[in-house]
């Protein structure tokens, strides 16, 4: 395998954007929420950050924020009513709200309706054109043009992924991620401990459909070319199965699941066709054999455990 | 154009409600939204439509061959994706998750089967127009709304009155003390998923009527316009399901005929995120 | 008086569970609550902790009205509680499920936490090792990194008034603390209960072990039929006519 072939450089990118996207679905569950709305959410960040690189030429770095910015608005304003709702209540109306969004971007002029947005300045692009002001060129490094901006973007998409990642694992460790967790295992012993549930909810929300928003944009300035129906229903499907396969008792277990969801196809040729019949035996199977996924905070511990239990059995038999 | 636009508002609606009625009796028993309800009911219309163009079978076998299909895939839905998970104590949305995945397996299969194209109902069932002085009736219409009132009386007075009906009820009302109680609890949720599902057949096969024409896509549609009048009506209401069906019906047909044709998609859930601001239990939902 | 009841009624959709219900409990004290299953204690507690709104009557706290505020704020005003039916965080370690606890009292929001300012470090130090002298306190630092879910029962009950306690609580309400616990557990368990008193919390308590109640009570408080039918220091009350017969009542009845 040619690592520098720039189809393969590509897989790798896609691999980590949904490993932002599963960080994003990860913190809405965290909370105990399941959002549908997480496509819809995408979608309003890619066409935001395209209209403004296209039409307005807003630089992309900014293009990429507001996008995310403004997707995390409208979540406020539609979390208000409808985290008060439950479970099942909840998941209906953030399905809901994803298809009117996409039934509306489907209708609109600035978007171009059904036919989407193309011609997008890519990231690669953006970043070579950075590059060369430096005076560095493919050449420098020995590299075509579509490989170094290949390996641009791959650096670019890792270099947020880590920021991402670490960020949340912070937020994990602080007051806030103790809170969600709280929260998701029982809501009125979390109240009963003095958390304003419905704020951290809302927060938890919030976050995820920013960084939803944000993985938007990103797909958008990679792909070049968004319609309405890269963020159909299929797209919640994917984004859903990376929490499900994984489990979304720690950020791991996301995305492990968006690295196998994303890879497998990828590797296994025969599966890219049976890409969709695999998210749906995988949800079945998992739910049914593992509800809380394949990885759970005890799936740590327990490979310690087996260590430390291993490294004293040797310490006693070297006595 | 105002009454010949209501007339085709209750066909279109009466539909609805037949597939609301499908998620409203499965959550009723089952406390679950079956996300693959649209998707087993457009498979099962499928294969009826491929017995009339494949194999030359009469209306009749067709139609009851999609009724049957669906309310076996409604077994198989029970047996592989909600009964593993009432065993143990999982997590509340796991079900929904698993019924998600389940419809992705229903949706891909008939993919595979009969192609991802519109296939085109080659009955000519009810085109005949009738004058009804101020409306224009196809007779295809008056044969939905028929069926589709037909059934949801038989549907009342079976729930009502009967003893399967009584334990479907029962079990709705309390899981654990209808088993107490004698009530096979096991055996009242497969009759409810198979009902549902079969009604859901008998749906799909009249929305074929009145389109001319199955699509696999229109599982998840019209899946997705059941779940908005499961919630408009009020999540495990009967009743609030067969009423607004018939109002989703009727504000679709009026939004595109004084409206925009192409947000007609958008009124469902567009109501539904209303319905949510000001009565979240639905119109005809008890408070919890 | 600490907490106060002022004929505190509660009826559930024309069904009443409690009728005009008055008494306090003072700084320091022990108060046990009795009655027998039914009687409305449980209902008294989530009233207490603003889970439900009283359908008549006032509560107050520290002399402040509880009406229309919101679970979580009284719990910042200085009540905490634990539940009949152990409601850990499960899938969170028992040092985490006290550091839950620490939440009213510290400031650290999204971007201090994102950021890791040196405030919310200090603060994080503060909580880590408030939770550790907690689980001390109740004789659970040996488990203090397993899951919560994992404990024995006993242990989740000591874990429970951990956490309650993290909250720095004036008020620690206790519901039916000692059920299911063996004779020494119990003993270990009002030993726990004096010291947290002797700390300056205190404590109001819904109990079955009668045993428990009278040993460890300054005043007692019986309900029946959402009804008080007696108040008094636990003799008094042992000997009651109406509470005798409430128990004794039940007990024939279960004969």
């Amino acid at each position: 395998m040619d690592l520098f072939n720039p189809y393969n450089l590509q897989v790798i990118t896609f691999i980590v954007l949904n490993g932002i996207l599963a960080i994003s679905i990860y913190i809405t569950l965290a909370t105990g929420q399941l959002s549908l709305g997480h496509a819809g959410f995408m979608s309003i960040g890619a066409y935001v950050a395209s209209i403004l690189t296209k039409q307005a030429d807003v630089p992309l770095i900014f293009a990429l924020l507001l996008g995310g910015l403004i997707a995390g608005v409208i979540a406020l304003l539609i979390g208000a009513p409808t985290l008060k709702l439950h479970g099942l209540y909840l998941a209906i109306a953030t399905l809901g709200f994803g298809e009117v969004v996409r039934v509306i971007f489907l209708n609109m002029e600035i978007t171009n309706g059904a036919l989407g947005i193309t011609g997008l300045k890519s990231i690669g692009s953006t970043l070579y054109d950075w590059l060369k002001v430096t005076g560095l060129t493919g050449d420098s490094f020995g590299l075509s043009v579509l490989q170094m901006k290949a390996v641009l973007t791959l650096l670019f998409l890792l270099l947020l992924f880590g920021l991402v990642l670490f960020l949340t694992l912070r937020l994990h460790r602080s007051r806030i991620g103790r809170a969600f967790e709280a929260i998701k295992a029982d809501e009125t012993a979390a109240k009963a401990m003095g958390l304003p549930v419905a704020y951290y909810k809302m927060l938890a929300f919030i976050i995820g459909a920013v960084l939803a928003g944000f993985c938007g944009g990103l797909f958008a300035h990679i792909t070049t070319t968004i319609t309405p129906d890269d963020f159909n229903y299929h797209k919640v499907v994917e984004i859903l199965s990376f929490a499900v396969i994984g489990g979304s008792e720690i950020v791991w277990g996301p995305l492990f699941g968006a690295f196998i969801l994303t890879t497998l196809p990828e590797v296994l040729r025969v599966l890219a066709e049976y890409k969709m019949i695999m998210y749906g035996a995988i949800m079945v199977l998992v739910m049914a054999f593992r509800p809380h996924g394949l990885i759970g905070t005890d799936t740590f511990a327990k490979l310690f455990d087996r260590r430390r239990k291993q490294a004293a059995r040797q310490a006693e038999e070297g006595m | 154009m105002f009454w010949q636009q209501l007339v085709n508002g209750l066909t279109v609606g009466s539909t609805y409600s037949l597939i609301a009625i499908g998620y409203t009796l499965i959550f009723g028993v089952l406390g679950i939204i079956n996300m693959a309800h649209g998707q087993i009911f457009i498979f099962g219309s499928l294969v009826g439509l491929v017995l009339i163009t494949e194999a030359d079978m009469p209306l009749g076998v067709a139609f009851l061959a999609a009724v049957v299909v669906s309310a076996i895939l409604g077994l198989i839905l029970e047996y592989t994706a909600l009964r593993p998970l009432r065993k143990k104590n999982v997590p509340h949305l796991a079900s929904l998750i698993s019924t998600i995945g389940f419809a992705i397996l229903v949706e891909e299969a008939m993919h595979k089967l009969f192609g991802a194209d519109s296939r085109a109902v080659p009955v000519s069932l009810g085109s005949e127009m009738y004058d009804l002085g101020i409306v224009q009736v196809r007779g295809v219409d008056i044969i939905i709304l028929a069926v589709s009132v037909v059934l949801m009386f038989v549907l009342h007075f079976w729930i009502n009155r009967t003893k399967m009906g009584k334990a479907i009820r029962a079990t709705a009302e309390n899981n654990e003390t209808a088993s107490i109680l004698g009530i096979n609890t096991n055996m009242v949720i497969v009759t409810t998923v198979v009902i549902a599902s079969a009604l859901g057949g008998v749906a799909g096969c009249l929305i074929g009527l009145a389109y001319s024409a199955l699509i696999p896509t229109m599982g998840l549609n019209l899946g997705f316009k059941g779940l908005a009048v499961l919630i408009l009506g009020g999540v495990g209401s009967i009743t609030g399901a067969m009423v607004c069906g018939i109002i989703l019906g009727i504000a679709e047909v009026f939004s595109v005929a004084y409206g925009d044709s192409s947000y007609r998609d958008a009124v469902a859930f567009g109501l539904i995120i209303l319905i949510l601001l000001i009565r979240p239990q639905g119109l005809f939902g008890r408070k919890v | 008086m600490l907490l106060e009841l002022n004929n505190v009624g509660k009826s559930f959709g024309g069904i009443t569970a409690l009728r005009d219900v008055t008494f306090g409990v003072a700084e320091g004290e022990i108060v046990g609550l009795i009655g027998p299953n039914g009687a409305g204690k449980t209902t008294i507690f989530n009233m207490v902790t603003g889970i439900f709104e009283p359908s008549n009557g006032h509560i107050s706290f520290a002399g402040q009205p509880l009406a229309g505020i919101p679970p979580h704020k009284i719990t910042a005003r200085g009540i905490a509680r634990t539940f009949q039916n152990i409601r850990l965080f499960g899938h969170l370690s028992a040092l985490e499920n006290v550091k839950v606890g620490c939440h009213t009292w510290t400031r650290a929001g999204f971007w201090a936490s994102l950021l890791k300012t040196r405030r919310q470090r200090e603060e994080e130090r503060a909580v880590e090792q408030k939770a550790s002298e907690l689980l001390a306190f109740v004789g659970l630092s040996d488990v203090a990194d397993l899951r919560a879910d994992t404990l024995p029962y006993g242990q989740q009950r000591r874990l429970e008034i951990a956490r309650a306690l993290a909250t720095q609580p004036k008020l620690l309400l206790l519901d039916e603390p000692a059920a299911g616990m063996i004779e020494s557990e119990t003993k270990e368990l009002m030993e726990l209960v004096r010291k947290i008193r002797d700390n300056g919390t205190t404590v109001l308590l819904v109990e079955h072990d009668m045993g428990l109640v009278m040993n460890l009570c300054d005043k007692v408080v019986c309900i029946n039929f959402g009804v008080k039918i007696a108040e008094g220091t636990p003799d008094e009350v042992q000997n009651h006519p109406d509470v005798i017969e409430a128990y004794l009542g039940k007990e024939e009845e279960a004969c």
